[in-house]
């Protein structure tokens, strides 16, 4: 489990996160929606100890982020952590080298699944594919839990559809999943838990299914009803 | 493995041609010409303690420095680090920083600041005369080591009328009873410089007397005339007297020598004359000694006398090539003299000689000899003769 | 493998290019400049021997025999020293700013790997004193080749002939390989230090952006004060209380200080303050 506590952050003097808590479990999808400049990326970048925060604490499975959660917990930001010159086979030798949950078997798999060709370098290739390595990459390895900023943000929509289409594959079951987006449409079937964000707080935290059966309303209801108050 | 092959190579490279390197430099001793002193004629264990100070180039290098003695060379590039780094003072002052670590700790100034006996280490330098601090804060650092209860006394004292100099250089020092005399140089911001005793009283820490001995006075050209002060071959040892000479204006003449008694505050001038002709190059106590190109002059300055002539030592003139236009080096131990003549260039030979000064008799001769001939365009110079460690 | 080495191998890998192109750049101008000079001399001998009639011998009296050095003192020779210099000063900052700047944020990936952050820092900073290392290797490796160049060059009456030994000990190059392996320990960890200082500061940049540039100023002029204080004191207490031995010691001492500092910071802000 991801336990978020009461973080706080600021940037200068904007107050970006003003006391977020959220939990995040392993098998679920949750999903962290806002409208941009919420501090939705700054929440993940806090959670893999990538910004210092300015108050509150973050658990992995009860323990604050060391070394060895790398191999446990893995980030994909919207933009591609690899060096651009580097081949997509080099790539994947670099995870690799470095990850000892890296599962060579299910970044092949992923590697057919997208089809991308392993001797393309990274700077060659088109958005949507760049979209796809960066997903690859943090996706083979054999890790808990998967932050994902943005993942279906400005590329287009086969890509999108065939993103989508690995949510709902053995390639992520029993993984947790904590993804942010602005735009809920592509994933509102997908998402188990959403966490409403804005002006630096959560406004509601539900669990979708339940919103569903419960109460007849879909993600998007919920949301309207929250951010139009 | 093969991936790796940058950092391999690397650290390959590096280590294997930095380690040949640094090994290769330990072992290679025979980079630079080995010399030696070999004996031409005499006895010679008198010159068993001499130790040459010099500086080797090659071509337009900036040369190592080197010791030569009997034996052999030693040149600092063999020498280790931290050898090295000791050997940055003079030898004298080497000598003394061991012997007298705690006294002579924060200890600047050159050979000149020191005076000592057997009983006495006097030392004496003028401070805060850096350009950054203003000249007004120059003081002299005095302080007398008794090395029999190993007692320090020191103090500080401004210079007297300090505004009105620029700098101010120690010269010599002397102690007799409890009067420690430094002879300094002061150069006045109208442009001339001066020879000035003062005379302190260690007891009372004060400057009980300072006198102006010279000053540079301007001739009938109009020209300041120098004052050059002869060192004392010794110049830590006890002197009677201070010498300097009155030079022309272009420094190549000397209109006069000035003796000054330390002991009687006299002082008189000795005219240059046929006998006081050439370069003097040294005093110890009331000899003065002259080059005067094929002899060395030894004058009595209280007989006015000259109380030998020594003929400097044959020198291989068979190559034709016998020019003497550097002066010889002379150091003066008790009544040995020790000289060292002859061009550092490469075709005349340097000789050393070690002549009693009694009777002016030729102890021994010998020659700066390296094993394999030297690169023409090398040359040893030698600067400081030294006798014992 | 440990994941340090691969690290290390892994940044020598990103500069590899440009390094190499560096070498190429200093084997080249060198040798060009141990032509171009030994020509020069040689036309001037000719011009006077041939024209003016006079016998080499005097010309060499008159002009002085070359020697390797009027070439090692010569800008071709300093020029592309300097060019390495410059190029791995330039690249102690470019080694972490490549990392956050651009599209491609790869700090992400180096702040995510399954190690110390602490060998991130010291990777790179090994990388960069290997790359030194590397390229005063090569120096040495090509100055005795210079050497031969030089003596087919000019013909042995106007030449002074020198071993790379006299050479490198004769010049200015002696800073770079100085003569005893102590000192060569003592210049690198100096260099080391000063690497890790920038380093320090760098991150202090990194982790606190505008404040950051003036605590990482601040914490390189702390450093400086702190290794130089012995030297500083000399200066304005105009007294110079340390034997040279000790000095030496006392400098040893406030280097190892001084980087250990620099690596604690380093590893401070970067696991505790830096953001992406």
């Amino acid at each position: 489990m991801i336990e978020v506590n009461d973080i706080k952050k600021k940037f200068g003097r904007k107050h970006v996160l003003k006391g977020v808590s959220f939990t995040a479990e392993k098998g679920e999808i949750t999903c962290i929606i806002g409208i941009n400049g919420v501090g939705k990326t700054t929440i993940l970048n806090a959670i893999m100890n990538l910004t210092p925060l300015n108050r509150g604490q973050i658990l992995i499975n009860g323990e604050t982020i060391h070394k060895h959660s790398y191999e446990k917990i893995t980030f994909i930001p919207d933009a591609i952590i690899m060096q651009p010159s580097m081949t997509i086979a080099e790539s994947m030798q670099f995870m690799a080298d470095f990850y000892d949950s890296w599962n060579q078997e299910r970044a092949a798999e992923l590697l057919d699944f997208f089809k991308l060709q392993e001797s393309e370098k990274i700077n060659h290739l088109s958005k949507g594919n760049r979209a796809k390595v960066n997903l690859l990459l943090g996706l083979a390895l054999n890790v808990d839990y998967l932050l994902m900023d943005e993942p279906f943000s400005g590329i287009d929509i086969f890509s999108r559809e065939q993103i989508a289409e690995v949510f709902t594959s053995h390639l992520v079951e029993d993984r947790g999943v904590v993804i942010t987006t602005h735009e809920i449409n592509d994933i509102e079937h997908l998402i188990d838990k959403a966490v409403l964000l804005d002006d630096g707080k959560v406004l509601k935290q539900f669990n979708s299914e339940e919103v569903r059966e419960e109460e007849g309303k879909s993600v998007v209801d919920v949301m309207r009803e929250v951010y139009q108050q | 493995m093969k991936r790796y092959w940058r950092l391999i190579v690397i650290v390959t490279v590096v280590i294997l041609t930095i380690g040949a390197f640094y090994i290769k430099s330990s072992l290679a001793a025979g980079n630079y010409p080995e010399f030696k002193i070999e004996k031409i004629s005499g006895n010679e264990r008198l010159i068993n303690s001499v130790i040459l100070n010099g500086n080797y180039t090659a071509g337009n290098s900036m040369g190592e420095s080197v010791k030569v003695t009997p034996d052999g060379s030693e040149y600092n590039s063999n020498q280790s680090f931290i050898e090295r780094i000791q050997g940055l003072y003079n030898n004298k002052i080497y000598r003394l920083q061991q012997e007298y670590r705690g006294f002579m700790r924060g200890k600047t100034g050159s050979i000149t600041s020191y005076f000592e006996e057997e009983e006495t280490l006097a030392y004496a330098e003028v401070i805060n005369q850096s350009v950054r601090i203003s000249n007004n804060d120059m003081e002299f650092d005095i302080a007398v080591l008794n090395k029999e209860n190993d007692e320090t006394i020191s103090f500080t004292v401004p210079v007297p009328n300090r505004a009105m100099y620029t700098q101010v250089y120690v010269e010599d020092v002397q102690m007799t009873d409890d009067t420690l005399k430094v002879v300094t140089r002061n150069f006045s911001k109208d442009g001339g410089n001066a020879i000035y005793l003062y005379s302190f009283d260690i007891m009372k820490q004060e400057i009980n007397e300072d006198e102006r001995v010279a000053i540079t006075g301007e001739n009938e050209n109009n020209a300041m005339n120098h004052l050059g002060m002869i060192s004392a071959s010794d110049q830590t040892a006890a002197q009677k007297y201070i010498i300097f000479s009155k030079d022309s204006p272009d420094g190549q003449d000397v209109q006069g020598y000035i003796v000054y008694n330390l002991e009687t505050g006299e002082q008189r001038t000795l005219e240059p004359s046929q006998d006081l002709s050439g370069d003097a190059l040294a005093y110890d106590n009331e000899y003065l000694y002259f080059s005067t190109g094929n002899q060395i002059v030894q004058y009595n300055i209280e007989t006015d006398e000259i109380t030998a002539e020594i003929d400097l030592p044959s020198q291989d003139t068979s190559n034709g090539d016998m020019q003497r236009n550097t002066l010889p080096m002379l150091h003066v131990d008790s009544d040995k003299m020790y000289l060292l003549t002859g061009n550092p260039g490469k075709k005349t030979s340097q000789n050393i000689a070690v002549i009693d000064t009694t009777t002016g008799e030729t102890l021994y001769n010998g020659q700066l000899t390296s094993k394999k001939p030297i690169d023409q365009n090398g040359a040893l110079h030698i600067f400081d003769i030294q006798i014992g460690s | 493998m440990n994941r340090f080495t691969k690290l290390v191998n892994f940044e020598l890998s990103r500069f590899m290019k440009i390094y190499l192109m560096l070498i190429a750049l200093t084997i080249i101008v060198q040798v060009a400049g141990v032509i171009v000079k030994s020509n020069e001399y040689m036309a001037r001998a000719d011009k006077a021997i041939s024209e003016s009639m006079i016998p080499v011998a005097q010309f060499v009296e008159q002009n002085g025999a070359i020697t390797f050095l009027d070439f090692a003192r010569s800008l071709w020779f300093m020029a592309s020293i300097g060019i390495c210099a410059a190029a791995l000063i330039f690249y102690v900052f470019l080694i972490w700013y490549r990392d956050w700047v651009g599209k491609n944020t790869f700090i992400y990936r180096l702040l995510m790997l399954p190690t110390n952050r602490l060998n991130i820092y010291l990777a790179k900073a090994i990388s960069i004193v290997l790359m030194v290392l590397g390229l005063v290797s090569v120096q040495l490796i090509i100055l005795p080749l210079e050497n031969s160049v030089f003596k087919w060059m000019v013909p042995v009456d106007l030449r002074s002939d020198m071993t790379v030994g006299q050479i490198i000990n004769g010049d200015y190059l002696s800073m770079l390989i100085p003569r005893t392996f102590t000192e060569f320990i003592l210049h690198y960890g100096a260099g080391f230090m000063a690497v890790s200082v920038l380093f320090t500061a760098i991150l202090f940049e990194r982790s606190f952006k505008w404040k950051g540039i003036i605590a990482g100023v601040g914490y390189v002029i702390i450093s400086v004060i702190i290794f130089a204080l012995p030297i500083l004191s000399t200066i304005f207490l105009n007294k110079n209380y340390l034997y040279p031995l000790e000095l030496v010691g006392l400098e040893v001492v406030l280097g190892v200080i001084v980087t250990a500092m620099s690596i604690w910071l380093g590893n401070f802000l970067l696991t505790k303050k830096v953001t992406v």
